[in-house]
């Protein structure tokens, strides 16, 4: 592996994940958590050399809308600027990229949308080709509840091991102060629920939920500056995998696998499961379930651990789901993860996901020292 | 701080969308034949639906092959509260994937009826439409039912 620039988180910041904010559009919610990664940093925003976002305008209903949010990042003085379509862990790739390139040093991430404020599934299934499967009606927790199906049939998961799984991350969520879920259940309560779309019941989900959040990316030299405690960037990959669904074995993720693979790789370790804490962007307990297939993860294991945050499980802000992930492997490694930090963790992977069935995913690993010397 | 404010909105822009050569042909094939046809290609076998070049490899599309209308369901999603706007029936039905009889790939639709008895590996056969409501659809296969 040649040798890269050492890029770090230095900032994160996330508004707490909420049903409905009723009182603030979506570039109030993100103003604010600019402002703060901002000053987590000590910096102001002349110190920026370059932003990134995700988000999608169709959920939002403004077309076009991501415009808006480029004033409150910072647009002026006249800023290089990239938007995604895409969760904004995959922005965030992309500012580690432009970072790599060697013309920018630091750069700003953000993530917002407010998924409450139109139809999400009738949105997100236009994710699919207009052909052949928009047209039938996917939308995705259906398309998640087949993915299940075909993982218990391959595995032989049950009901209840889905239930337990859910149990887990809602004892987690009620650590973390900015999940939406933050009242522990027990898996007999979350198995008692209705199906939302059967193989997967209400409880083992997420609700409809928003927040904002920014991420603050520097290379060494600046990092050290603006953190005093920098989660150091040491591999990240990202795959994309076929649109068609029934093209693909849905009980596995092969776009997961290599880009774990390769992530690792970069970073010079040999498992996943060498690290202190996973961050898995699933939304499903099925989901989490393949990943940790994937990635060679015990999912019922204590070390690593996996999604100490709660994870997606108990909040899944559309498009910034996955940033949070990096923004959780940061505040670990940084000693800010408060009532749900991990003793001792040193190296986090942080995944990212987007579209359908895991369609796309993004691997980070990080630790508390430099990659490259 | 006082009740906020807010706006209602409709944001809609009809669309006529070109089915193309390949989708196209699969799609008259289902209005005007009543019979499911795949594509050959490279690294995949038969797909169905096909697209028109290879997901895996990139390689363009082959020769046509027709499929049979039953095949294997590979995934299945009951739906017990169906979304108004979005799902194609207002009673609880399924999605599913099934690989169709001679295609190597699965084609996702639904299935309305006998959703108890339906599994991984249940065998289905297509419904038609009837032929005054195909007009060169996916949904011209109305749905998927068990076979007894």
């Amino acid at each position: 592996m040649a040798s890269l620039r050492n890029v770090a988180v230095v900032g994160f910041a996330q508004a707490p994940i909420v049903a409905r904010d009723a009182h603030r559009i979506a570039t109030e919610m993100l103003y604010g958590q600019v402002r703060a990664a901002l000053d987590q940093c000590g910096v102001e925003r002349d110190a920026i050399d370059f932003q990134a976002a995700g988000s999608a305008d169709y959920l939002d209903g403004r077309p076009f809308g991501f415009v808006a949010a480029l004033d409150v990042m910072g647009s002026w003085p006249a800023k290089p600027d990239l938007h995604l379509e895409m969760d904004a862990s995959f922005a965030a790739y992309y500012a580690w990229l432009r970072i790599q390139a060697g013309d920018s040093d630091t750069a700003l991430v953000c993530g917002y949308g407010k998924t409450s404020e139109g139809e999400p599934d009738r949105v997100l299934n236009l994710q699919l080709d207009p052909y052949y499967q928009a047209a039938i009606g996917l939308d995705p927790t259906s398309t998640a509840a087949l993915q299940a199906s075909a993982w218990m049939a391959r595995s032989g998961a049950t009901d209840r091991q889905l239930a337990a799984l859910a149990a887990r991350r809602r004892a987690a969520g009620a650590r973390n102060a900015d999940a939406q879920l933050r009242e522990p259940t027990t898996a007999d309560e979350l198995a008692k629920t209705p199906w939302a779309v059967e193989p997967l019941r209400q409880g083992y989900l997420p609700p409809v939920g928003e927040s904002a959040v920014c991420l603050i990316l520097a290379a060494e030299g600046k990092a050290e500056k603006m953190c005093d405690r920098p989660a150091w960037i040491r591999g990240v990959d990202q795959r994309i995998e076929l649109q068609t669904l029934g093209g693909r074995d849905l009980s596995r993720s092969a776009g997961a696998k290599l880009a774990t693979e390769r992530a690792l790789a970069m970073a010079g370790l040999a498992r996943a499961a060498d690290v202190d804490v996973v961050e898995l962007c699933a939304t499903t307990p099925a989901e989490e379930l393949i990943l940790c297939e994937a990635m060679g993860l015990d999912a019922a294991g204590s070390r690593p651990a996996i999604n100490p945050s709660g994870g997606p499980l108990v909040g899944n802000p559309v498009m910034m789901a996955g940033l949070i992930r990096l923004g959780e492997a940061f505040r670990q490694l940084a000693g800010r993860a408060d009532g749900h930090g991990v003793a001792g963790a040193r190296r986090a992977i942080a995944h990212g996901a987007q579209g359908h069935c895991l369609q796309q995913n993004v691997v980070w690993v990080l630790g508390d020292e430099r990659r490259w010397t | 701080m006082t009740e906020p404010l807010e706006q209602r909105v409709v944001t809609e822009f009809p669309y006529k969308h070109s089915t193309g050569e390949v989708i196209g042909r699969f799609l008259a094939g289902l209005k005007d034949q009543k019979r499911i046809w795949g594509q050959r290609v490279a690294g995949q076998g038969v797909v169905v639906p096909p697209v028109g070049y290879s997901e895996t490899d990139g390689s363009a599309g082959g020769e046509w092959v027709e499929v049979k209308p039953t095949g294997v369901v590979t995934a299945v999603a009951r739906v017990y509260r169906p979304i108004a706007q979005l799902h194609p029936c207002a009673e609880p039905f399924a999605f599913v994937l099934v690989k169709l009889d001679g295609a190597d790939t699965a084609l996702a639709h639904v299935v309305r009826d006998d959703l108890e008895r339906l599994r991984v590996g249940t065998r289905v056969e297509a419904v038609w439409a009837p032929d005054a409501d195909r007009t060169g659809s996916i949904r011209d296969i109305a749905c998927f039912r068990v076979i007894t």
